[in-house]
């Protein structure tokens, strides 16, 4: 199948586009993803401030405290592999003193903590970079347009 | 006009109905997206609400259970300062309840005027009013005179001799803001363990986010390709060529 000359310049131009719209989709795919990793580090938060309140006071609360702050399953899904290995070996440890509990607690908080900041981190630069290339392909795509007018004008 | 501009230009009618058509459907199911990402958004808030509640509400309960009951023992003579943090810990007892009208209104979306907010009022109202009973001014009055801190606001009662001087009434007052709590609490758990249960799991308003995400750059990709098809196919076009083949040159 043959194109006319000058319709490479446009089909260039329409897979640059393609290629800016498809990362246009990525990004705002990535963004569900976002909301989520933001919701998961504002349980961690939450129970940043819990065990605080709890390291505060003198009351030991009955019913299970490491129940009511465990993070939900679908928080899991953002845990690296070096943080799970800690965060395994840390449940393997077990104890009855209050107080270790709440050590333990915090280190894994502070996993949690770590984990989700690194995350965030990473995601923000692949952001970026993401939308620095939708610009380049966006500009591309013009620039091959304006080779295919200049044929277009001449034929 | 020639027989294969007409057979051109039918196919390219066909091409532009059918991309009109995709296009109305990105539009519904890009309303469709923006909807269930609000959804989603708020069923987060919502969840985090919930969570926060949870696992907070006991500690405050016993934290404040037990700051009431040796606080209110230690405020025997109106002057000491153990009265004024008794008062204190009563205001914060009471704004923490204004405290859970304002996330059932903000987070939990319920109407000022929905029961559930209706109720936490009241037991902050009944709350005011035991203060009141207490201290012979309640916070509301103390508000209404200009008292802006719990030192005014002590200085006040001491000054004009409101607090309560009978022993036993006060103990009955003590006892009565104790079951107050018990109640405010036991209310505030149950409706926040409704509200978890009729709430939809995250894992489910997500699949359907992602699902309706994956028809948006469905619809997206095909008209954007069947646009730039009708845009080549034209710019292929030669109707001045005799080729039997009508659309592209081979």
């Amino acid at each position: 199948m043959n194109f006319k000359r000058k319709l490479k310049p446009l089909i260039v131009a329409f897979s640059f586009s393609m290629t800016a719209m498809t990362a246009g989709q990525i990004l705002l795919f990535r963004e569900t993803t976002d909301s989520l990793i933001s919701h998961c580090r504002e349980i961690n938060r939450q129970n940043i401030s819990f065990y605080n309140l709890l390291a505060s006071t003198a009351l030991i609360p009955s019913g299970n405290f490491e129940e009511r702050s465990k993070n939900p399953k679908y928080c899991s899904q953002f845990i690296n592999k070096e943080t799970n290995t800690y965060l395994v070996q840390l449940n393997r440890y077990k104890t009855n003193d209050f107080y270790e509990i709440l050590n333990i607690a915090s280190e894994k908080i502070r996993l949690y903590a770590d984990n989700y900041q690194i995350l965030q981190n990473k995601r923000a630069k692949t952001t970026q970079n993401l939308l620095v290339f939708v610009l380049i392909m966006n500009v591309s795509g013009l620039a091959a347009m304006s080779i295919f007018l200049k044929f277009d004008t001449t034929e | 006009m020639s027989n294969k501009l007409q057979k051109h230009q039918k196919k390219v009618n066909r091409l532009v109905r059918s991309s009109i058509a995709f296009t109305f459907f990105f539009g519904i199911n890009s309303v469709l997206y923006i909807n269930s990402q609000n959804n989603f958004e708020e069923l987060l808030s919502e969840k985090e609400a919930i969570r926060a509640i949870k696992i907070s509400s006991d500690i405050d309960q016993i934290s404040f259970k037990t700051k009431i009951k040796t606080k209110s023992q230690a405020c025997a003579d109106p002057f000491s300062d153990f009265c004024q943090e008794y008062l204190a810990t009563l205001i914060q007892l009471k704004n923490r309840i204004y405290d859970y009208q304002m996330i059932f209104n903000n987070v939990f979306e319920y109407q000022k005027d929905s029961e559930q907010i209706k109720n936490l009022n009241a037991y902050e109202n009944k709350l005011d009013l035991l203060i009141g009973d207490y201290f012979g001014l309640n916070p509301r009055e103390a508000k209404k005179k200009g008292i802006q801190s719990v030192e005014q606001y002590i200085e006040f009662l001491n000054s004009k001799g409101l607090i309560e001087k009978s022993i036993s009434k006060r103990k009955d007052i003590v006892s009565q803001i104790l079951s107050l709590t018990n109640q405010t609490y036991e209310y505030l758990n149950n409706t926040v363990s409704l509200i978890e249960k009729r709430a939809l799991k995250i894992e489910d308003s997500n699949l359907r986010l992602k699902s309706i995400l994956y028809g948006l750059i469905f619809l997206q990709i095909l008209v954007f390709i069947l646009v730039n098809y009708i845009d080549l196919i034209n710019n292929n076009f030669d109707k001045d060529s005799d080729s039997p083949n009508d659309l592209l040159i081979k």
